[in-house]
């Protein structure tokens, strides 16, 4: 390396003078003009004009590193090219928004600063003092007006003390709470289907042993069983609601008696169609088999019951608001109950008849006075069921008949009996008493009692009358029962059908008939 | 202001860093009153001239220097990284790959001067520089440029070295390739 070209670096040869000497460049008209323009916006945008002097002067004193002063040195040089207006105008407008955008970071600088950090610390490198003492300084002058600074996010989300995230956890816990009501209200609303069932197919199978000692002994079955539809029918909407409720338990405990029969003739026809029935759904082995805890006298009376079950078919059909249960499950049971029901008046005219006739008058007064698309809708589910149930009607009659007695001609006996099942002289729902024991949970037994209205008499027949034990249990049971069909009071009479002495057999009142 | 008097006794370093912590304003503000012509006029000797391009590649660097702070290294010298930005505007604005390769090849290996000038070519000189200007114009790209950054921008070779990002013996060389070829020029008859 030569020397010229050393002392040429070190600009100490004249062609580094010549060099330096360099801003005798002639600028054009349009560089002067743009010089102008420059000049004049950086006079108007510093605030004090004399402020890079004094900046210039007083940087030596505080940190005068050599790149400050060969800046200065720089600035103050004549120059071959000066920066246009423009530019620091539009600098300014950059600088303006970039700070506007970073007020989130700068706040937080500065609060923490003003809040004892070190401004090191918070910058994350070595600074000068002066750069220090700069930044304590905009803290202050920051911190007086928190308004001015963004929230901090906590407090940013804090409503009159609670946090955002707080109100909307109890926002949440509110509705499921509601959610959770209203599903609990429904499901009480709303009694098991399979128990209910159960329950009044265990009362219905105990009817005829309640039948053969009353007076009135067929007829009022399939009147009991109109009643509620008609009653809903008769007052719509004029009704309590707990008159509508009373009345759609009633209609579908009538259904459920039904049901009750259909099983108890497909039952006696082969033991293997109630396994079949009981898969339909899950059931407690406690509560499932109804004629194994019915006494032997009852059990006869069950047996008795069965040609009369095995019109279950046109029963059905001669009541389109008790419909099969294969149908009636598909919709809830407070839409069966609501549905409109036909006129009651021809089924209880014909429930004056014998059986078989009154089915078949039944069957074919509703179908005369029911609208003409609902008569035929019925009457091709009533087609298409008693089709289906004609085999084993027959063979549950069959078995049901005593031996040596002719056979009732059912369905030869029913006019279009091929077309239409004949209608089922129902058992009075008022006669399904329940048979329980002292040891039996009153709340369980109260669950399963049909409804009544509040205020009735019931009967309840005991081997011992007059026990202490009994008239807790059966004030115990009272207040289990809801207060709309609380009893007044259990007449306790004596019976001495039976030998335990902890039997009982609850017989719920008579449903007012409606006309 | 007092604000602004403050600003100015701080070194580049820290305004840099607190642009880079959302004080932009008025620490921008400083660091563009220092520097914003040294760094124009690096640009426009770049751009041969051409005001209007070096304006808009200066306008360029400023934005990109408050935008992409973050990538300031505190340790690295702060014009430096300014001029780098600008630098790499105006290679990304100016130059195309095959411009750049050919700025290279035309390099030629002219022998170094041992003497200096007299200094009765010196005083011509003196009294002829628009032809030590033309002659500076007449540089290769990447020559120009460290002698502008040496000379106009009062950069170490370590500083230029960094500023284009090439090593410290490029930039040597290159200065020494800008030397022989000013000499040569300027001392050729006219």
């Amino acid at each position: 390396m030569s020397e010229a070209f050393e002392r040429f670096l070190q600009g100490e040869d004249r062609l580094a003078r010549l060099l330096c000497a360099l801003p005798a460049y002639t600028p054009s008209a349009e560089f002067d003009a743009a010089f102008a323009r420059a000049a004049h916006a950086a006079q108007a945008a510093r605030v004090a004009p004399g402020a890079i002097q004094s900046a210039s002067a007083a940087a030596p004193t505080v940190s005068p590193g050599p790149l400050a002063l060969a800046a200065a040195r720089i600035a103050a040089a004549p120059s071959a090219f000066e920066p246009p207006a423009s530019l620091e105008a539009n600098f300014l407008k950059l600088a303006a928004r970039i700070e506007s955008a970073q007020a989130p970071r700068r706040a937080a600088l500065l609060a923490g600063i003003g809040h004892g950090d070190s401004p090191q610390a918070m910058l994350g490198a070595a600074i000068q003092p002066a750069t220090e003492e700069w930044l304590r300084a905009q803290a202050l002058t920051a911190s007086p007006t928190p308004a001015a600074t963004p929230a901090s996010p906590d407090r940013q989300r804090s409503f009159l003390g609670f946090r955002c995230f707080d109100l909307r956890l109890a926002a949440v816990a509110g509705i499921l709470a509601v959610v959770g009501t209203q599903l609990a209200l429904l499901l009480i609303d709303r009694p098991d289907a399979p128990q209910l069932a159960e329950q009044d197919s265990f009362q219905t199978a105990l009817a005829p042993a309640e039948a053969a000692k009353r007076i009135n002994p067929a007829g009022n079955a399939e009147r009991s069983l109109g009643e509620a539809p008609a009653a809903l029918k008769q007052t719509p909407a004029a009704t309590s609601p707990e008159r509508q409720d009373e009345l759609r338990l009633a209609t579908r405990e009538a259904a459920a008696a039904s049901v009750a029969l259909k099983k108890s003739a497909a039952g006696a026809a082969a033991p293997h169609a109630l396994l079949a029935d009981a898969a339909d759904g899950p059931r407690p082995a406690s509560a499932s088999p109804p004629l194994a805890t019915v006494a032997p006298a009852d059990r006869a009376a069950v047996a008795a019951t069965l040609p009369a079950a095995a019109q279950l078919p046109a029963s059905k059909t001669a009541r389109p608001g008790i419909r099969s249960r294969d149908t009636a499950d598909e919709t809830p049971a407070d839409t069966r109950a609501a549905a409109p029901d036909p006129p009651a008046a021809p089924a209880m005219s014909a429930a004056a008849e014998p059986p078989e006739k009154a089915a078949a008058s039944a069957f074919s007064g509703a179908l005369k006075e029911e609208a003409p698309p609902r008569a035929r809708a019925i009457d091709d589910v009533a087609r298409r069921e008693a089709k289906q149930l004609q085999h084993s009607v027959r063979a549950a009659a069959a078995l049901a008949t005593t031996p040596g007695e002719p056979r009732q001609p059912i369905l030869a006996a029913a006019p279009g009996a091929a077309a239409a099942p004949a209608a089922m002289p129902r058992q009075r729902t008022t006669e399904s008493s329940l048979s329980v024991t002292l040891a039996d949970d009153p709340a369980r037994v109260a669950s399963r009692l049909p409804a009544r209205p509040a205020g009735a008499v019931w009967a309840v027949y005991s081997t011992h009358a007059r026990r202490p034990e009994l008239d807790r249990w059966l004030e115990n049971l009272r207040q289990q029962i809801p207060a709309s069909g609380r009893p007044a009071r259990f007449e306790v009479i004596e019976d001495d059908t039976s030998t335990d002495p902890t039997h009982l057999r609850i017989v719920p009142p008579a449903l007012p008939e409606r006309r | 202001m007092e604000t602004a008097a403050e600003l100015a006794a701080l070194p580049d370093e820290d305004l840099m860093l607190l642009v880079a912590n959302g004080l932009v304003e008025k620490p921008a503000s400083e660091l563009f009153r220092r520097h914003n012509r040294a760094l124009f006029n690096f640009i426009a000797w770049q751009c041969q001239g051409d005001t209007a391009q070096a304006e808009d590649i200066a306008q360029r660097t400023w934005e990109k220097l408050m935008t992409r702070c973050a990538d300031y290294q505190p340790q690295a010298a702060f014009r430096s990284f300014l001029f780098q930005i600008a630098r790499n505007q105006w290679l990304d604005l100016r130059r195309s790959p095959a411009e750049s390769r050919r700025a290279e090849l035309d390099e030629t290996r002219p022998e170094t001067p041992t003497d200096d000038l007299t200094p009765e070519a010196e005083l011509a000189l003196r009294q002829n520089l628009a032809q030590v200007h033309q002659a500076l114009l007449a540089l290769p790209e990447n020559q120009r440029e460290v002698v502008v950054l040496r000379f106009f921008g009062e950069m170490s070779l370590e500083e230029i070295a960094h500023t284009v990002g090439e090593g410290f013996e490029t930039v040597k060389s290159r200065l020494r390739y800008a030397f022989a070829r000013l000499r040569r020029e300027l001392e050729a008859p006219s």
